[in-house]
């Protein structure tokens, strides 16, 4: 391969395959058909639960879950209850462009979560910052160029779902992921070799707009949902067109989509079982009295559960020498909820946090995480943040059946189910260079 | 400061690509007057930045901050003697 074969990898977050191969049939993605025509696919498979943290992490550390400890936006486990935003500095291992064994590479990133905040680098970051900036981009002077061109990045959090019109708040969406994919472009045209982007208007429309979907194909046209999709292809379409012969065209999601019928509050089935004690003033307002607590539910998105350990929490009930048989009472406990909306057991499993993901940061993750039996019901979540990115209005979540597809000079094994870590080996192959052994995944172009 | 301020008038006119003369924008309500929110304020002040070569730190940013161009241009005056001071 020769040393010069450089990436544009485009992650269409949230992109399902189901809707994917509907509307490429029905002609209405022209450029992910291309893709898949003139390359190859398969399935991508999500780590645990799918979540857009751990699944990023994985990308830009090429290390599961388990190993660089992110499963969330915001830690699972904090002394005072209050779980913490994640960022960049949150990972045990370094982002790609830090392992020597790819020293040389330049890499463009653009919208990544993990890569807040931006450091200094051989080449280019705008960032994914979970707060209003004016840092999320290096150099410096990035974002000031990027607004030359009329692309200047507009970051997530600056455009926050509150209930507004669809009309006042889709096209913001839309315009983001459009300026995200130019700018990926243009850094291409200075000469990264690696570029990365996430399109994140597949994911947020989805949670919120799903339900258009419902209402039957003949309203296809008129969704929010197949306008990121949309936006989507444009943008593989431009990379396709921009991208020389030495140029591999690299598309995939590390998350897909499918509907929610409701969140279930796993607090309230704690409390019945007498594992969460609530306290009620008198104004009506309840909280959690945590002295009198065995186990509450983790930050929302992890579909975890945590025992209130002693020495992790300010007010932890449960001594380290009975953490394991109380975990596996309140994992019985769960285990017999029924879902009072369809009758059925609540949990298909419900299950060890080691058993789930594997490596030296698993401890960083729930103590318990809990597989839905119907994936249209799931867990609430801690609500200190759901509330703020109003959860329970959403009519889908994340799922973990996704895809991956690339067009270029090199060839994949067709139909090859990956994780997300055996995208960031074939990242690393692409280029020619060898996969450091530090690295678990498999490149699909082996 | 009254230069602060005229500065600031030419940077959100450039900034913001607005049709109108830096001299018809008011001191005050500018978030109603000039259709401020949060993507074009980060544009804004991100050109601020550059021009009087400050930094504006993220737990600074607010509505309050940009409303009033006296409360801005007295922040920015603040930055810089802090900028000249380090």
């Amino acid at each position: 391969m020769a040393s010069k074969s450089r990436v544009i990898a485009i992650i269409t977050e949230g992109a399902t395959p189901q809707l994917l191969d509907r509307w490429t049939a029905e002609g209405r993605l022209p450029n992910f058909a291309r893709l898949l025509t003139e390359g190859t696919r398969g399935d991508l498979v999500a780590d645990g639960v799918p979540y857009e943290p751990p699944g990023l992490v994985s990308l830009l550390t090429g290390q599961p879950p388990g190993e660089h400890g992110v499963f969330s936006y915001w830690s699972c486990h904090t002394p005072e209850y209050r779980p913490r935003v994640e960022n960049g500095e949150s990972s045990r291992h370094p982002l790609l462009w830090r392992l020597p064994d790819l020293k040389g590479v330049r890499f463009a990133s653009v919208g990544l979560f993990g890569t807040h905040p931006p450091a200094p680098m051989d080449g280019w970051v705008v960032s994914y910052p979970m707060q209003l900036t004016l840092r999320a981009c290096y150099p410096p002077g990035l974002h000031r160029e990027l607004a030359g061109h009329g692309i200047a990045p507009t970051h997530d959090t600056a455009i926050w779902w509150h209930g507004q019109a669809k009309e006042s708040f889709v096209p913001d969406v839309l315009e983001a992921d459009r300026r995200r994919g130019a700018a990926a472009l243009l850094l291409y045209g200075k000469g990264a070799d690696v570029v990365l982007v996430n399109l994140t208007s597949i994911d947020r429309l989805s949670h919120i707009y799903w339900q258009e979907l419902e209402l039957g194909p003949e309203h296809t046209a008129d969704s929010a949902v197949f306008a990121a999709y949309q936006t989507a292809d444009r943008v593989i379409g431009d990379a396709l067109d921009r991208a020389d012969e030495q140029t591999t065209v690299l598309a995939f999601s590390e998350i897909g989509f499918g509907p929610l019928r409701s969140y279930c509050a796993v607090n309230d089935d704690l409390a019945d079982a007498g594992l969460l004690v609530r306290n009620t003033d008198g104004a009506g307002n309840t909280t959690v009295d945590w002295s009198a607590t065995t186990a509450f539910e983790a930050v929302q998105g992890t579909h975890g559960v945590n025992i209130n350990l002693r020495g992790r929490y300010q007010q932890g009930t449960v001594a380290p020498q009975d953490y394991h048989k109380v975990r596996a009472d309140v994992a019985e406990q769960l285990a017999a909820v029924i879902n009072p909306r369809t009758g059925r057991p609540m949990f298909a499993a419900v299950s060890p946090s080691e058993e789930i993901y594997q490596g030296a940061a698993v401890t960083e993750a729930p103590d318990l995480i809990l597989e839905p039996a119907d994936w249209r019901y799931l867990p609430l979540g801690d609500q200190t943040w759901a509330k703020k990115v109003h959860r329970t209005w959403q009519s889908a979540w994340h799922r973990r059946e996704s895809y991956w597809a690339l067009a270029g000079p090199a060839t994949a094994r067709a139909n090859a189910v990956a994780a997300p870590v055996d995208i960031t080996a074939t990242l690393v192959h692409l280029l020619g260079r060898d996969v450091p052994a530090t690295l678990p995944g498999k490149p699909l172009t082996a | 400061m009254a230069d602060i301020k005229g500065r600031l008038r030419q940077v959100l006119v450039e900034s913001l690509d607005l049709r109108r003369e830096p001299d018809t924008i008011p001191d005050t309500n500018l978030v109603a007057e000039l259709g401020l929110d949060s993507i074009n304020t980060i544009e804004f002040l991100i050109w601020v930045e550059s021009e009087f070569g400050i930094e504006i730190a993220d737990e600074d940013l607010s509505v309050d901050l940009i409303d009033d161009l006296s409360r801005l241009a007295a922040y920015v005056e603040q930055r810089s003697q802090q900028t000249v001071a380090n």
